[in-house]
């Protein structure tokens, strides 16, 4: 019996499993993924809004702001990277830079203060982003844009909140909710019951809900396809936004914390069975909505390419509510800006579940959270790591210097990797130019060693994605 | 009657004319290589055949095999069920025989490399 | 901080002979770091034969070829470091590598050679529209997993790029019992080496299919299908698609120098080849650090890593006898047909014997000619029946040749 049960592991899931987890309640998350995060956080721009754009009055407006604020300590507290680097919303003609102004006012009413943005012209955009197109006149600058590492967000917030006493439960599918007193999730992995249900089951948040009480809203899933460019290339400093447009932000150049930058996305409504699918009209859109905005893109830089769909919901706002079911609340139609809001987001779920549980602060919840990163240490530091554990002075990622201490760390945390993409998520081995054309077969060898799992059942990232398929020889595994 | 072919003595791959019906003449060669594969290919066509063999106590699971001459194309599935049979063990040289003259070819499967 | 005369960042091919070369020619102290468990490098995959024709005249595979230098190595005593990744390059020659038994070190040469090798390029750089399931792998890894590690990464195989590997690794996965459907190649020929379409395809009756590139892949968690597509110049051509059932998608379609550390030392890159700009003597644009082997440029024959890294070998001694002089350099240019050629700058003080002028065309050619002009006047013509990208081109010329040269050598393919 479990005080709250939270379906869905990604931003939202996670963010409210960790400010649940400051009160003495027993929770669980349930998600049906072989690894946490595998939905719409992993697959984004990464950005933490300023909240400029969203119409005022609405949640995404007043999400935005609070969450944004909420972020650094967030970041510092859980060891998440986090790049103070600022945003620019670009316009190109007269009619842009009207829109541009009307974009500087609905900041102002959604909260930004007014050192928080300023009209630059041409020279000062020029002298910040050397690269930025030959057609920019003006531009919005937003200083409290910033970037961090979504996969890391979900993972650091359900770290802190497991050592905080929440539960997580993988492959854990839910196939019927039903409430008498209590409420009674069917799983594949058997019935949890509980008094208060949080639904953050993203892209299938309506058919979660439907089990129970039939939703007043739809999902309908919103795909986003990006490029990846090589970290040696320095495009960009700041996030640069085109004027957003109904369809939502536009094609966004994005410096990314680990150096590389990204480019997307596009905005299109698929079937499910397309979410995280590229296509041929996706990589063109972009290079076209980019080369608007930004010049010298070099194309030829492009380490990956992949797509994520949002949870954009018929409602066109966030749907954070308690349903007709007393106890049952849907955070819901959670699409951009939803990784900036998360932290705010969960503060406020955590006073719906009040309504229902009485709360009391538990006295030992430790908010912090630290990992080990080579990358951050000096000379001396690394050596007493080494003496300490000499796995940390052998790297296996020779893109990104990511040693075997660190990918065996990321396998024995709370939530730890159980895949070649789960420990890409957690210390990024993988994430280079390479590819993990070089480290995988050694990030396999790890997995299988510290699990004590042979290596042909070392999945790749969900379940059933095994990379190594036979055994050379005739001989059995 | 001319018949064309790509040389696969070695890796230049000269491009070959073989005239049948003057005693396998061979044009296109840089090297007297070529008059051999030329003829060869077009009569008894022999390939190199190189795997792995199964290795206990090495620091990989595999040590690389290599028939020490050429053996008859049409053999090389036949051979291979041979050399998956194999199980060899630590240490190992460079040279020493695997499989002793593999399908009565008179040819020796020999380590590649010392493990 | 611990001094050498000569530290070589890569135990592969190009850092094996580079260093041998270095001491016969009386460098005494020299550190070569792998940053792998063993010294070798990617010779050590490539278990197939067709690697020694020119240094051995005889016909290895490619660990028998590694070992013979390995073995010679060690028989000269040359200090090296196994599992020692090198995570800092400075123009001053200062080093810092990483390993399990000393930690972070950092030390000090009078002279660096650059032999890092080169990766593949990924299925993240070519865009490949559809999914990103488990079975979608460079060759190169799929190789490592089958003739070191003993696995297949699948049974029923596509591939896509007829490079080298890919269709060397078509007949392996062959041999170990998985069935190859075919080879998709963008280009109107191969990229690969002839040599290897008829023993790696043919034998082995595996289609290849040129002007076709890869247009879709289809599978959630693991691969079920690749789209197979005509292609007009890189366009799709609709309606010519075919759908191939396979677990594994194996991709050759590039490799490219690792020039990581290179460029985070501010060493010159050049655009085409991806790798250092270098002069005759494989110095790169810092003083006293020079390149050789794919970390170069990618070369298409092992014994052709081997000639060059010994002459980088070569002048890396000379320079530590501060015998390299840093006189006036003119540029070799790649003109009419010639994508590249390496040394991109010659100082002719340099020149002592003959000196060979790596090249690619860039594209297929039947009965055409090499011409090699200094100051724009012809010195050298040489007479070709065939040409093709894949197949790298060595000019040779003779000191005497450079004689009148002051401004540029060129070289173009006339046909």
């Amino acid at each position: 019996m479990y005080d709250v049960i939270i379906i869905g592991s990604g931003v939202i899931g996670a963010t409210i499993a960790r400010e649940l987890s400051k009160y003495n309640l027993k929770t669980i998350i349930l998600e049906k993924e072989f690894d946490v995060a595998l939905g719409a956080t992993m697959a984004n721009s990464a950005i933490v809004h300023s909240g400029h754009d969203p119409i005022p009055g609405t949640l995404k407006a007043k999400f935005n702001v609070l969450g944004n604020r909420m972020y650094k300590k967030m970041s510092e507290e859980l060891d998440i990277p986090f790049l103070e680097c600022g945003g620019m919303v670009v316009a190109v003609d007269g009619t842009q830079i009207e829109e541009l102004k009307q974009l500087h006012d609905r900041a102002l009413k959604n909260g930004l203060k007014d050192n928080e943005i300023r009209i630059l012209n041409q020279g000062e955009v020029r002298d910040m982003e050397p690269n930025i197109s030959d057609t920019v006149k003006k531009a919005l600058y937003l200083l409290t844009t910033a970037v961090t590492f979504p996969w890391e967000v979900a993972i650091a917030n359900i770290e802190n909140a497991m050592d905080n006493g929440v539960e997580l439960s993988l492959e854990t599918e839910v196939l019927d909710i039903n409430k008498d007193k209590n409420f009674k999730v069917s799983t594949t992995k058997g019935v949890f019951e509980s008094r208060v249900v949080i639904n953050a089951a993203g892209i299938y948040a309506d058919k979660v809900s439907n089990l129970l009480v039939k939703s007043n809203y739809e999902i309908k899933p919103r795909r986003g396809e990006y490029f990846v460019l090589d970290s040696d290339v320095n495009l960009v400093n700041s996030v640069i936004y085109p004027l957003p447009t109904e369809k939502g932000k536009g094609v966004i150049a994005t410096p990314q914390y680990h150096g590389n930058v990204l480019l997307g996305p596009t905005s299109d409504y698929v079937d499910l069975d397309d979410k995280t699918k590229t296509s041929e009209e996706g990589i063109s859109y972009i290079r076209d909505e980019i080369s608007k905005t930004i010049k010298n893109v070099p194309f030829n830089k492009v380490i990956r390419s992949f797509a994520g769909s949002r949870a954009t919901s018929t409602r066109n706002d966030f749907i954070i509510e308690e349903t007709d079911v007393k106890g049952f609340i849907n955070v819901a139609g959670i699409d951009s800006p939803g990784l900036t809001a998360a932290p705010a987001i969960s503060k406020y779920v955590t006073d719906l579940v009040g309504k229902r549980i009485k709360l009391t602060k538990k006295n030992d919840f430790n908010p912090v959270r630290r990992v080990t990163r080579i990358n951050k240490l000096d000379t001396e530091d690394l050596n007493e790591l080494v003496k300490r554990d000499d796995r940390f002075g052998h790297i296996v990622c020779r893109c990104e210097n990511i040693t075997e201490g660190e990918v065996i760390e990321s396998i024995h945390r709370k939530c730890g990797a159980r895949s070649v993409v789960g420990v890409k998520m957690r210390v990024r081995p993988g994430s280079g130019r390479c590819q993990g054309g070089f480290c995988q077969p050694e990030v396999i060898k790890i997995l299988a060693k510290e699990l004590k799992i042979d290596p042909m059942d070392i999945n790749y990232n969900k379940s059933g994605s095994q990379i190594l398929n036979e055994s050379t020889k005739g001989e059995a595994k | 009657m001319k018949k064309e072919l790509i040389c696969i003595a070695c890796p230049i791959g000269c491009h070959l004319e073989i005239y049948p019906d003057e005693d396998y003449r061979v044009e296109g060669n840089q090297c007297k290589r070529g008059l051999y594969y030329g003829k060869k290919e077009l009569t008894n066509p022999t390939r190199i055949i190189t795997s792995t063999v199964a290795i206990e106590g090495g620091i990989y699971r595999r040590i690389p095999v290599v028939t020490k001459g050429e053996v008859p194309k049409d053999l090389i599935f036949d051979a291979m069920k041979i050399i998956n049979k194999v199980r060899v063990i630590s240490p190992i040289k460079r040279g020493d025989v695997i499989v002793k003259n593999i399908l009565d070819t008179g040819v020796d499967v020999v380590a590649s490399r010392s493990m | 901080m611990k001094q050498y005369d000569l530290i070589i960042i890569g135990g592969g091919s190009a850092g094996l002979a580079a260093a041998i070369e270095a001491r016969k020619n009386g460098v005494e102290s020299i550190l070569l770091l792998e940053r792998d468990a063993e010294l070798g490098g990617i010779l050590l995959q490539c278990i197939h034969n067709g690697f020694g024709l020119k240094v051995f005249k005889e016909e290895l595979t490619g660990p028998e070829y590694a070992e013979r230098f390995i073995e010679e190595l060690r028989g000269m005593n040359i200090e090296y470091k196994l599992n020692s990744m090198v995570t800092t390059l400075k123009p001053d020659k200062t080093i810092q590598y990483a390993n399990a038994n000393e930690g972070f070190v950092i030390v000090k040469g009078k002279a660096v050679i650059l032999t890092m090798g080169c990766y593949e390029r990924s299925a993240g750089a070519i865009n490949i529209p559809g999914n990103r399931p488990s079975g979608v792998l460079t060759a190169g890894t799929a190789q490592k997993y089958l003739n070191i590690d003993g696995y297949l990464v699948g049974k029923r195989v596509f591939i896509l790029g007829s490079g080298d590997i890919g269709l060397i690794m078509a007949r392996r996965m062959s041999l170990e019992g998985a069935k190859v459907l075919g080879v998709a190649e963008i280009l109107p020929y191969s990229s690969g080496l002839q040599r290897n379409i008829v023993q790696c395809l043919d034998d082995y009756n595996i289609p290849l299919y040129l002007n076709h590139t890869v247009t879709e892949i289809i599978g959630e968690s693991k691969l079920s299908k690749v789209v197979i597509s005509k292609v007009d110049g890189f366009t799709k051509i609709k309606g010519t698609e075919k759908e191939f059932e396979v677990d594994t998608l194996l991709l050759s379609v590039g490799l490219i120098p690792e020039n990581g550390l290179s460029e985070s030392c501010g060493i010159e890159l050049d655009p085409r080849t991806k790798g250092p700009i270098v002069d005759e003597s494989y110095q790169t644009s810092v003083e006293g650090i020079f390149a050789c082997g794919n970390v170069l440029h990618v070369h298409d024959l092992v014994d052709y890593v081997t000639s060059e890294a010994k002459k980088a070998g070569y002048k890396a001694a000379e320079y530590v006898r501060k015998k390299l002089v840093n006189g006036e350099s003119f540029r070799t240019i790649a003109g009419e047909g010639i994508s590249y050629v390496i040394p991109q700058m010659i100082n002719k003080d340099n020149l002592v014997d003959n000196v060979e002028l790596f090249m690619r065309v860039r594209k297929v050619y039947r009965d055409a000619n090499i011409i090699i002009k200094g100051d724009n006047k012809v010195i050298k013509i040489i007479k070709k029946k065939h040409l093709a990208p894949a197949e790298m081109e060595i000019v040779k010329l003779k000191v005497d040749d450079f004689k009148n040269i002051s401004k540029n050598l060129s070289i173009e393919v006339e046909v």
